[in-house]
């Protein structure tokens, strides 16, 4: 929103800017008020997105440019976390992993939980043989621990941005959809979607209008945690070199790299990837935490 | 309850079938062929078609796939596991065998650890609630909760490689033959684990305890005038680690998907290590037998997780 | 450099009047190649070898001068006076730090040897027998047949024996009886017989027999149908192999072929020339994919935990009575490079044939561990280009590429920043020193030399009168996994700097790439479409099978008929003389075509600790990942 500055019209669009801020800061507040660390990790995670869409500007090298006369090199002031075995400076790479990281994670969560959104409600709402159905293929999907998972549906699919997408997408939508279908079943037996069945509303409009929204709280608290169980998952794939394919920079295949190439990796080249994974990790999971107790205060306090 | 197992259990017949059929269809369907590793990349051999042909054969590929997973899950049945694809020398149960003690002392130990370190962690900071023990206990275990594991593990076999010339035996030993060697193998994994492991415990400990803190019972007991500590131990505590303890069903859980790329990083010959060696070589045979024991693992430890949930609330068995 | 003095000069002029006298009593001489070399010091020398042949020896030293350091080059050979034939032996190139260079130089024992006389043995005198050796080496194996391509990484041969075998204990520099007790050449090269040991037997108790030999080699020179044999083009020339007598073979050649002990005797990872049980063939269909089968080595196979070891147990009926040292022998599988060393720096392993730098520097600073850093490799460093695809089908874009690719930056990278040390080549191997040029003649070449401003610049008008002043778009086909991606990038960068070609990555499985070389689905490709390990540490045969027009291994699509002209006339040229000129014209004609991107030589680094002994790994020029039956173990 804010790189709309330099369009035309400058004033309309600085109030707009406002006006949207003003509708941002108001849940924000709110949002601290119920989760202090999580609006900390939430501003945290702002950054990390700000660094992930404007990772070529900010990173000051070109992630792929190799500089061969500074092989593994230290850390510098030119070269903050150091240089890689090609001389490619780490920062720069970790900067723009970011992007590859974020990416994958809200691509393939967003594809999963909806996929599972849909199943959820769909099979909630219907229920009877279709929901059994439904149950039965979950249960086969929750059957695998979801890194093997992963595994198993990489080797058919090959490497690759989209495979990897897919595979962490398919590992997202059996909890999704659980969770969603949960709800979806205890909303449909309540009274006000009885009401609305009693005065002649269609299927369609209750999901649509009663039982749909009634699911989206849920569906947002897993998505966010599912979001750092995704960057999660792409850093191991990565790292067991099934995942991200080259040039692009990986966090997990940095480390990856360090483990295949050269013994005695020197530490800067495995010790800021991890960081990295960490802290976004760290800040999903704190936001989906604190999401948590904001949208479902049943459990507030419970978990903190 | 008795009917809730019965019920409990004959679900998971259908799972185990679904899941093997899972297996099967995604390993024969989608593209990929079981015989790309017959072929050899560095000395450039390049079978003929006929060649091809023959091989599958050979290897039963050339069958219908319903009689293919027939066959399979036939053999499975007998407890015969076959052979990687032109190698006799050991079967690929024979190999399952030797390794699964490796993987299983890891997620125990695992287990244990988790433990020993959550668990008190988690009671500090409930009894010690908004202290500094408190905050400074809860960034451990949000930090704990998002580190990757395999780099943990990777970090920690280089510092012992380079200070001490240490890293854990690469080839299978049993603890019965030589316990030393086999704790070296397994404990620095399964401490690797624990982090993650002991952040988890640690959280829901520390959550339930709060919760049956604040119920009536334990209120009561308090004013009856009964010591601070018995309350804990006798009431509290009790209700409190109970739901915990299933907890380590979901630990086990983490520990089967880490361990892929734990062994990997720490070169422990166990069966993460044997799968992603086979994925490698592309050796069908083994992933396929590999991931579906991965997966009829799972599935019992969440029929275990689900009993334990039962036995413990009661409401669930009526539900 | 010392100035010579006058005694010196004395000795050399006399020296020289000797080799004249000796080369005019030899039936043939073999010239020195290269002529930028300052002669210091020549000795002749007879000595005596145990057993019948006398083996006159001749030893010429010559030192050269480069800036910084003083670099000794020994170039020895060995005549043969009795009997008909002249077989030149192996020529070694060293670069050493001498001081004072005449009196520290070492004299070299080589000899080739025909005679039962001759057993190997451990170089020490009195090695301790017992224990268990352990070698850290990658064994990837689809299947467990030799001559169907299954990798023999580690030392997994030592369950079987060739019909002659390098020397173990010489640092690989003879080749000596094995299966065979002695052999003789006749017929101009073109019949060789070979006597075999009585009373060998296989591991199963079977007798050996020249029958077995037979339905070896039979095996690989038409194999049964539905066979893939790799080394069948490598014996194109035999026309016939038959068994005389029980104990004798003869192999009748089609045409003299100078590289044809050395073919038997080769036990490099990639083809191993392993001599089979015939009966166990025929039990097997003659297709040993499945089951291990029973060898004449030194050690016999116990079990095999499929990627974890192969646990091997010594032969008590082994041939040699001495050998092996040691009571067994488990070969560990550590896959990446690194783990192969520190396997060895943390007491799981004795000895690696090959790690990285890193742990190699560690070895070499310890008291207690021991490494050679760079041992030779007969393999390459390469990347095959599909000359049928733009914009590699013309031939200046591909001089362009040869001339602007950086070797210095390239190795630097490999050698995490040692690159000078390693080794430089053309297309004739650097450690194949009777043929190769000069390490620093070939770093005077262009393309070859530190100084890339002028190749640069060459490249760019080259490409730009190829029509590719602004730059061309590239497809690189890499494999997945974590160790290629840092290379593909340095190529990248290299590539754009130098000529502005763009390359884009296409990752794919390593099992892929027989198909894509094969089906030429690649614009550049990996070393695999290239040349990556060669058979023989003479050239000619990779060539025949890599770069004449129509070969099976021609991936690249490469067709020079010049070209193939020189390659027919290697095929039988004996003379030694004759084929230095010959390589030298092929070298120029493939600088100017290449028919792949050639990046360099390869090394290995093998690692032990100071009581692995028997191996002479120091004295090692090249590296062979084979057997290790004189290895001991000194604790």
């Amino acid at each position: 929103m804010m790189e709309e500055q330099s369009s035309p019209g400058g004033r309309h669009v600085v109030t707009a800017v406002v006006n949207s801020c003003k509708t941002f800061v108001g849940p924000v507040v709110r949002f601290y008020g119920s989760s202090p660390p999580g609006a900390i990790a939430l501003a945290l995670l702002a950054i990390v997105v700000t660094i992930a869409l404007f990772a070529n500007q900010i990173a000051p090298y070109d992630a792929l440019h190799t500089d061969f006369t500074n092989l593994k090199g230290s850390p510098t002031v030119s070269h903050p976390m150091g240089t890689d075995i090609v001389g490619r400076d780490v920062l720069s790479r970790i900067i723009v992993g970011t992007r590859v990281s974020l990416l994958v994670a809200f691509v393939s969560v967003a594809m999963g939980v909806g996929v599972g959104f849909v199943w959820g409600v769909s099979t909630g709402f219907i229920g009877g043989k279709f929901d059994l159905l439904g149950q039965r293929l979950l249960d086969v999907l929750l059957s695998f621990p979801s890194l093997i998972l992963a595994l198993l549906l990489m080797i058919p699919l090959g490497r690759g941005l989209g495979t990897v997408v897919l595979a962490i997408a398919v590992i997202t939508v059996p909890g999704a959809a659980r969770l969603v279908r949960s709800t979806a079943l205890s909303v449909t037996q309540m009274a006000y979607v009885d009401g609305a069945r009693a005065i002649g509303a269609s299927s369609k409009r209750i999901i649509v209008r009663h039982v749909a929204p009634q699911c989206f709280a849920p569906m947002m608290i897993i998505a966010t945690i599912d979001l750092g169980g995704a960057i999660f998952t792409e850093a191991t794939l990565s790292f067991l070199g099934m995942g991200i394919p080259p040039p692009n920079p990986s966090w997990g295949r940095m480390i990856g790299a360090s483990l295949q190439g050269m013994f005695t990796p020197p530490w800067w080249l495995v010790i800021y990837p991890g960081v990295a994974i960490t802290l976004t990790v760290l800040c999903f999971n704190l936001v989906g935490d604190g999401l948590r107790d904001h949208l479902d205060p049943r459990l507030r306090g419970k978990l903190d | 309850m008795q009917t809730y197992v019965i019920r409990r259990l004959l679900l998971t017949i259908p799972t185990l079938f679904g899941v093997t059929v899972f297996i099967f269809l995604i390993m024969r369907v989608l593209p990929g062929d079981p015989l790309a590793s017959t072929g050899d990349a560095q000395r450039m051999i390049i079978l003929t078609e006929e060649q091809t042909a023959a091989a599958r054969k050979a290897l039963g590929l050339d069958r219908p796939l319903y009689i293919q997973y027939l066959d399979w899950v036939a053999d499975i049945l007998k407890g015969d596991l076959g052979y990687s694809f032109f190698r006799t020398e050991e079967p690929i149960r024979e190999m399952l065998q030797r390794r699964a003690p490796v993987s299983t002392q890891i997620a125990f130990f695992g287990v244990i650890f988790s433990w020993i370190i959550g668990l008190p962690v988690g009671i500090i900071a409930a009894m010690r609630r908004n202290t500094l023990l408190d905050y400074v206990s809860r960034v451990g275990v949000t930090v704990g909760m998002a580190v990757p594991s395999f780099w943990v593990a990777l970090t920690l076999i280089i510092v012992t490689v380079i200070f001490f010339q240490w890293k854990p035996p690469i080839e299978v030993a049993f603890i019965w033959d030589d316990p030393w060697k086999s704790l070296q193998q397994t404990v620095p994994p399964a401490a690797v684990f624990a982090i993650g492991g002991g952040a988890l415990i640690a959280r829901m400990s520390r959550a339930t305890l709060l919760e049956v803190l604040n119920e009536d019972y334990i209120r009561t007991a308090r004013a009856k005038g009964l010591m601070n500590r018995a309350v804990l131990w006798r009431h509290a505590f009790k209700n409190a680690v109970l739901p915990v303890i299933t907890l380590s069903g979901l630990q086990l859980a983490g520990i089967l998907s880490g361990m892929v790329a734990v062994e990997r990083a720490l070169g422990i010959p166990g069966l993460g290590f044997a799968l992603i060696n086979a994925i490698d070589q592309r050796d069908w045979m083994v992933i396929q037998n590999l991931v579906l024991l991965f997966g009829v693992i799972y599935v019992f430890v969440n029929l275990a997780v689900d009993l334990a949930y039962a036995w413990i609330d009661p409401r669930i068995r009526y539900r | 450099m010392k100035k010579i003095s006058r005694i010196q000069l004395t000795m050399v002029a006399v020296g020289v009047a000797m080799l004249l006298a000796l080369a005019a009593a030899c039936t043939e001489t073999v010239e020195v190649p290269g002529e930028t070399i300052v002669v210091e010091k020549e000795v002749i020398k007879e000595v005596m070898v145990p057993g019948e042949t006398v083996v006159v020896k001749e030893e010429v030293v010559k030192t050269v001068e480069v800036p910084g350091e003083t670099v000794v080059k020994e170039v020895v050979k060995t005549v043969e006076v009795p009997g008909e034939t002249v077989v030149v032996e192996k020529e070694i190139v060293r670069t050493v730090e001498v001081e004072v260079p005449v009196e520290k130089l070492v004299v070299e024992q080589v000899e080739i040897v025909k005679d039962i006389g001759w057993t190997p043995r451990a170089p020490e005198p009195n090695p301790k027998y017992g224990g268990t050796i352990r070698l850290s080496a990658p064994h990837r194996m689809a299947h467990f047949d030799f001559h169907q391509g299954a990798a023999a990484y580690a030392g997994q041969t030592n369950i079987y024996n060739n019909l002659v075998y390098y020397n173990q204990a010489d640092g690989l520099k003879t080749i000596g009886p094995d299966l065979a007790m002695s052999w003789d050449v006749a017929d101009g090269g073109t019949t060789y017989t070979f006597k075999l040991r009585d009373g060998v037997t296989w591991h199963d108790g079977m007798d050996f027999s020249a029958d077995d030999v037979v339905a070896t080699f039979n095996r690989i020179i038409s194999p049964p149908e539905g066979l893939a044999i790799t080394a069948t083009g490598l014996f194109e020339s035999v026309e016939s192999v038959e068994a005389t007598d029980p104990l004798t073979v003869r192999f009748n050649l089609k045409n003299p072929t100078p590289w044809f002990i050395e073919l038997l005797a080769s036990d490099n990872y990639s083809n191993p020339a392993v001599i089979y049980p015939k009966r166990f063939m025929e039990e097997n269909n003659f297709d040993l994919r499945e089951k291990v089968a029973p060898g004449t080595g030194p050690f016999m196979l116990n079990e095999i935990r499929q990627d974890e070891y192969w646990d091997l147990d010594a032969n008590p009926n082994y041939f040699v009575p001495h050998l092996p040292y040691a009571d067994g022998a488990r070969l560990l599988n550590v896959i990446p490079f690194c783990d192969r060393g520190t396997a060895v720096l943390t007491g799981q392993a004795d000895f690696t044939w090959n790690t990285c730098g890193d742990v190699i520097k560690i070895a070499l600073e310890r008291p207690d561990l021991d490494a050679k850093y760079a041992t030779g490799d007969i393999f390459f460093m390469t990347r095959g280009w599909n000359i049928e695809k733009k914009p590699f089908d013309d031939v200046r874009v591909r001089r362009a590429f040869h001339l602007a690719f950086d070797r210095d930056v390239w190795t630097d990278i490999y050698m995490a920043g040692d690159g000078k040390t390693y080794p430089r080549t053309t297309w004739v191997p650097y450690y194949d020193s009777a043929n190769a040029l000069d390490r620093d003649v070939v770093l005077a070449r262009p393309g070859y030399r530190s100084d890339k401003t002028e190749d640069i610049a060459e490249a760019r008008r080259l490409m730009a009168e190829a029509g590719y002043a602004d730059g061309v778009e590239v497809e690189y086909v890499i494999s997945t996994g974590t160790s290629a991606a840092p290379f593909a990038a340095a190529m990248q960068s290299m590539l754009k700097e130098n000529l502005n070609v763009t390359i884009k990555l296409r990752e794919v499985d390593r099992h892929e790439f027989g198909e894509i070389c094969n089906s030429g689905d690649f614009t550049l490709g990996p070393a695999h479409c290239g040349i990556t390990g060669v058979p023989t540490v003479d050239i000619t045969p990779a060539w025949n099978n890599k770069f004449v027009c129509g070969a099976a291994g021609n991936f690249t699509r490469y067709c020079n008929e010049e070209f193939d002209d020189i390659v027919a006339k290697l095929n039988v040229e004996q003379d030694p003389a004759k084929r230095y000129d010959l390589f030298r014209q092929a070298e120029d004609l493939l600088d100017a075509d290449p028919p792949i991107l050639l990046i360099g030589g390869d090394q290995v680094d093998p690692m032990w600790w100071k009581y692995f002994k028997g191996m002479a790994l120091k004295e090692r020029e090249w590296g062979q990942w084979g057997r290790f039956e004189t290895a001991w173990l000194d604790r």
